[in-house]
Formats: C-alpha cells, sequence, structure tokens
C-alpha cells in the first residue's frame, strides 16, 4: 500500500524556501510590500519548522508473516527487548 | 687419512645436527590436524598429537606461550563480540579438528621431533573464512560491490523498512539512535531470526516481500555482533543476491565495524553497526533544530536590517524635503529682503551724511570766504603782473634766438659767395663741374654767377693741374 503523500510541502523543502526568503530579504532594493510578506512567509515557515522538529516521533510497527500490522513498543523504562 | 671413528656421531651430536637443520628449516608453519592423545596435566602445558589418515605429530602447547582469553580470531583478526574467549587449550577435545601454528623442535631426550605450538585455532572457524573468500571473490566477480552501482539513501526517508530480530540488541540500538534524529518516520519492523539454519531464507523472504510492498523509501538491514558463524547467514550467497537485486536502496549495518559480510558489501551503503545505520538514515534532529535556529536568527536579521536601510533613507529624504519646503524657501527670501533692506537704508543714510557733511564743510568755507577776499586782491594783481612779464621775457627770448639762426642759415647759403665774385661751373645736364677732368674740349658750359648764367664753350685742352 502506498501512502498518498500529502500535499503540505514537506520538512525540507520549507527549509530551502526559509533560506530563499532570507537571501532575497538581505537584497536591499526589495519593495517594503514584498519585505513584510516575504517576512511574515518566513516566520511562518520557521514556526512550522520547529512544530515539525518538536512533534517528530517515529512510528514503529511490526509486520507478521500474514500481512497485518502491529504497533511495536519499547520497554517501558525505554529500553528495547532484549534476548 | 681420516679414520672411520672420525665418521661416528655421538648421539647428542646427531640429535645437534638434526635440531639444527630441522628448526632452520621449519622456523614457523602452520598445521592443520585432528586432535589425539590430549593430555592436560597439571603443569598447565597441554601435550596432544595431530594427525590425519598417514601420520601423526606430537605437538606442545606451553602455558607460557598461550594467554589465558583471546581477544580475537588469530586468523581472520575479527575482534570477538562479548569480549575474550577462554583459550582454545582449555575446551581442545580429541578428535577436534584444528590449525595449530608454531615451529618445529627437536626434544633430544626422547629423540623425537614435535611442533611447539604458539596459538591454536579451530579448524571450522577457518572453514567459514576460506567460504567467505571464495564467495567474496565470486561475487566481486559479478559486479555485486561495484561502487557504480551504489544507490544513494533518500535524504530524510519517510517511509522505513527495517528487516532484523525484533528481540535483538540491534533492533534496541537502532531505534534508540532514531529517536534523536530525524522528522518522524514510519517504520516497519520485518521480524526475521538473524541467525540459524532458517536464517538465509526468511531475511531474503522479507526483502522480497519490502521490495513487493513497494511502500518502503529504503531496506535497513541489521544484526548485532558476534563471531563469524553467527553472523553467517548474512554471508549467505542468496541473501546477497536478493539484495542485489533490490529495487530500493539498501542500507546495511551487521555486527560490528570490523565485521564485513557478503550482506554488507552488497548492500548501497555499509553502517559499521545497527546504531550506525540509524545515524546514516536520518540526521540528527538537534543539528537540525540549529540549523532551523541560524535561519529563524537570519530571517530576523534580514528584517531588522531592511527596516534599519528604510528608516535611515526616510531620515535623509525627510531632512532634504524639510530643506527643500516652500516655507523654508520663503524664510530664506525674506531674510534676504531684510538684509537687502538693511543694506539700502545703510547705504542712503551714509550718503546722506556724507552729503550733508560735505555741505557743512562748504558752509563753514562759505562763512570763512567774506574776511579774506580783500587780502587776496592785491597778490593776484601781483601775479598778473609777473605773469606778463614772464610772457614779454620769452617772446624776447624766442625773437633773439629767431635772428641767430637767421644769421647762422645765412652763412650757409652757396650762392652768397657768388656776391664776392666767385661763379659755379655746371653741365648741361645740370652736375656742378669739380675737377678738369670733368671738362671735354668744345662742350658747352654754365657759369653761374650771382645774378644769372653765362653759356660758355671749352677751347683747347684742359690743363690738369
Amino acid at each position: 500500500m502506498v501512502k498518498k503523500t500529502t500535499p503540505e510541502p514537506d520538512f525540507e523543502t520549507r527549509m530551502q524556501r526559509l533560506q530563499d526568503i532570507v537571501q532575497e530579504l538581505e537584497r536591499a532594493d526589495l519593495p517594503l510590500e514584498k519585505n513584510v510578506a516575504l517576512y511574515k512567509e518566513g516566520r511562518a515557515l520557521s514556526r512550522a519548522c520547529k512544530e515539525m522538529l518538536d512533534k517528530a516521533r517515529h512510528e514503529i510497527s511490526l509486520c507478521d508473516e500474514q500481512g497485518g500490522e502491529s504497533p511495536f513498543v519499547l520497554d517501558a523504562d525505554g529500553e528495547g527487548p532484549h534476548d | 687419512m681420516t679414520k672411520a671413528s672420525e665418521h661416528i656421531l655421538s648421539v647428542t651430536a646427531l640429535t645437534e645436527a638434526i635440531r639444527t637443520r630441522l628448526e632452520a628449516s621449519f622456523p614457523f608453519v602452520w598445521v592443520r590436524g585432528q586432535v589425539t592423545n590430549l593430555a592436560k596435566p597439571a603443569s598447565g602445558h597441554v601435550y596432544f598429537s595431530l594427525r590425519d589418515e598417514e601420520c601423526s605429530l606430537a605437538a606442545v602447547w606451553f602455558k607460557s606461550d598461550r594467554k589465558a582469553d583471546q581477544r580475537f580470531d588469530p586468523l581472520t583478526g575479527e575482534v570477538f563480540e562479548g569480549g575474550p574467549r577462554p583459550s582454545l587449550a582449555l575446551t581442545l577435545e580429541n578428535g577436534q579438528e584444528v590449525i595449530c601454528a608454531g615451529r618445529v623442535a627437536v626434544y633430544g631426550a626422547r629423540g623425537q621431533y614435535q611442533l611447539i605450538v604458539e596459538f591454536a585455532q579451530d579448524a571450522g572457524a577457518s572453514r567459514l573464512h576460506e567460504e567467505f573468500e571464495r564467495l567474496r571473490r565470486k561475487l566481486a566477480d559479478l559486479g555485486y560491490f561495484a561502487l557504480e552501482r551504489k544507490r544513494p539513501m533518500p535524504p530524510q526517508p519517510r517511509r522505513v523498512a527495517l528487516i532484523t530480530s525484533p528481540t535483538g540488541a540491534a533492533v534496541h540500538d537502532f531505534l534508540r539512535v532514531a529517536q534523536g534524529r530525524g522528522l518522524g518516520s514510519r517504520v516497519r519492523l520485518y521480524p526475521v531470526p538473524v541467525q540459524g539454519e532458517a536464517a538465509p531464507a526468511r531475511i531474503g523472504a522479507a526483502l522480497l516481500r519490502v521490495a513487493d510492498e513497494g511502500w518502503a523509501q529504503v531496506a535497513v538491514l541489521i544484526r548485532g555482533g558476534g563471531s563469524m558463524e553467527d553472523l553467517w547467514a548474512f554471508n549467505d550467497e542468496a541473501v546477497a543476491r536478493t539484495i542485489f537485486g533490490m529495487p530500493l536502496p539498501v542500507l546495511a549495518g551487521i555486527g560490528h565495524e570490523v565485521d564485513f559480510t557478503l550482506a554488507d558489501m552488497t548492500a548501497d551503503l555499509r553502517a559499521a553497526t545497527p546504531s550506525h545505520a540509524a545515524q546514516l538514515l536520518w540526521p540528527d534532529r538537534a543539528e537540525t533544530a540549529r540549523r532551523l535556529r541560524v535561519f529563524a536568527e537570519s530571517l530576523m536579521r534580514a528584517a531588522d536590517r531592511s527596516l534599519e536601510i528604510r528608516n535611515a533613507r526616510l531620515t535623509v529624504l525627510d531632512r532634504t524635503l524639510a530643506l527643500l519646503s516652500p516655507a523654508r524657501r520663503l524664510a530664506e527670501r525674506q531674510e534676504r529682503l531684510q538684509n537687502a533692506c538693511l543694506l539700502m537704508d545703510r547705504a542712503w543714510r551714509d550718503l546722506f551724511e556724507r552729503c550733508d557733511a560735505r555741505l557743512q564743510r562748504l558752509a563753514l568755507g562759505l562763512a570763512a570766504c567774506p574776511a579774506s577776499l580783500p587780502g587776496r586782491k592785491l597778490p593776484l594783481d601781483m601775479l598778473e603782473g609777473r605773469v606778463v612779464q614772464a610772457g614779454n621775457r620769452f617772446l624776447e627770448r624766442s625773437l633773439h634766438a629767431g635772428e641767430r639762426l637767421r644769421l647762422r642759415l645765412d652763412a650757409l647759403d652757396p650762392m652768397a659767395p657768388l656776391e664776392r665774385g666767385y661763379a659755379l661751373v655746371r653741365k648741361e645736364n645740370g652736375a656742378f663741374v669739380r675737377k678738369t677732368s670733368q671738362a671735354a674740349s668744345g662742350e658747352a658750359l654754365r657759369l653761374v654767377v650771382s645774378d644769372g648764367e653765362i653759356p660758355v664753350r671749352v677751347e683747347g685742352e684742359t690743363d690738369h693741374g
């Protein structure tokens, strides 16, 4: 099953856009309106990226022989199961 | 002549000769054989024989020549997982096939030669090593390890297929490291045994399942450290072939740093350990956060700077505008007008004052005048008399001078001597005759006298005086 990719841009695309915005803002000849718009966009991107980082958790599932899938959790002490 | 007795060697001499030859010829040898007659006396030395189908070789493994335990495989260089292992000397058994390394020595007391073992190794491990080498060469020839077919890992993979034992240290290490990395990915764990007879087939099947599902961006094959035998499933030719045929990139982290399996070498990327695999797969989240912070700060700085630049420009323009405003210009002109008025006032006043002063001076002069006028009449008359006198004297002097000049002029008149009887002789052409040679015989001349001219003709020859 292929998971459909969300229309939301991914983290790296956002980071790249943020970098581009910074570079564009560093140009002095930008109209003020554009400048403000870029800054707002940059702030939003920065916040979104931070949120993505804060929320980033891997989702781990165990695939059984029959093709089923169940959540795979580490032990309570944070340690993985050992032999 | 030498006596026969000189050729007879003592037992010791012969033994020494044999020792010299033998020990020089076999300073260090590797011997493979089966252990028999094993004896482990209290001394700690180990005595045994190595034998094959036809021969037997006495061997001794002195206590001093071996370490109590072994940290690595002397044949493969494999560092033992889980710490050093007890020396083989302790576990040696009759019938065990071993490879021994050491030197051949002669034990004179018994007239025996024997192998002084320096280290021994179970031959089974060595067989694995040989098999590994054979497969490695074969797969290398097939191009399994070719660098040009290695695919790059997807950056920040969000869908990861993890193939390993769900109960090993490997999965734990991998997930523990993964926690601090990436941006939250989905990891599907495909449980497989990672050692034992069933392992290669199960690993191969899991890989094929991942390939069939087409869900994952990358397949990760990991296993914790172990002996070569433990890791053998990952040296399986079929497993390597499956990895080679995978339609998606494969990351393998089998065993430890020193362990190289065929699966590692066939995979697109080899991680030294399962933890390292997680590091290779995802960037450190703290590092990503730091990068983000740098960008956010740059954004603020760029925006601030841009505003500052605008603000500075605005200030300049504002000042310029103030300088150029009509009110300002009006004030400026008013000031100029005022200055001009002041100047004009002052000039007027000055002129007036100057005129006034002059007038006053004249008035004063005028006032002084009537008193001095009668006094001035006499000198004026005197002056007039002097002027007339001077004029007369000048005229007189001029007349005298004129007369003197006329007299001098008269004295120079060429006609004056004619009055006294002199005459001038001229030719017809008017030229005066000064020398006799100038007048030819019969030539007409004129004599100029005081009151006119007398025509004459030359007679006879001229007399040259």
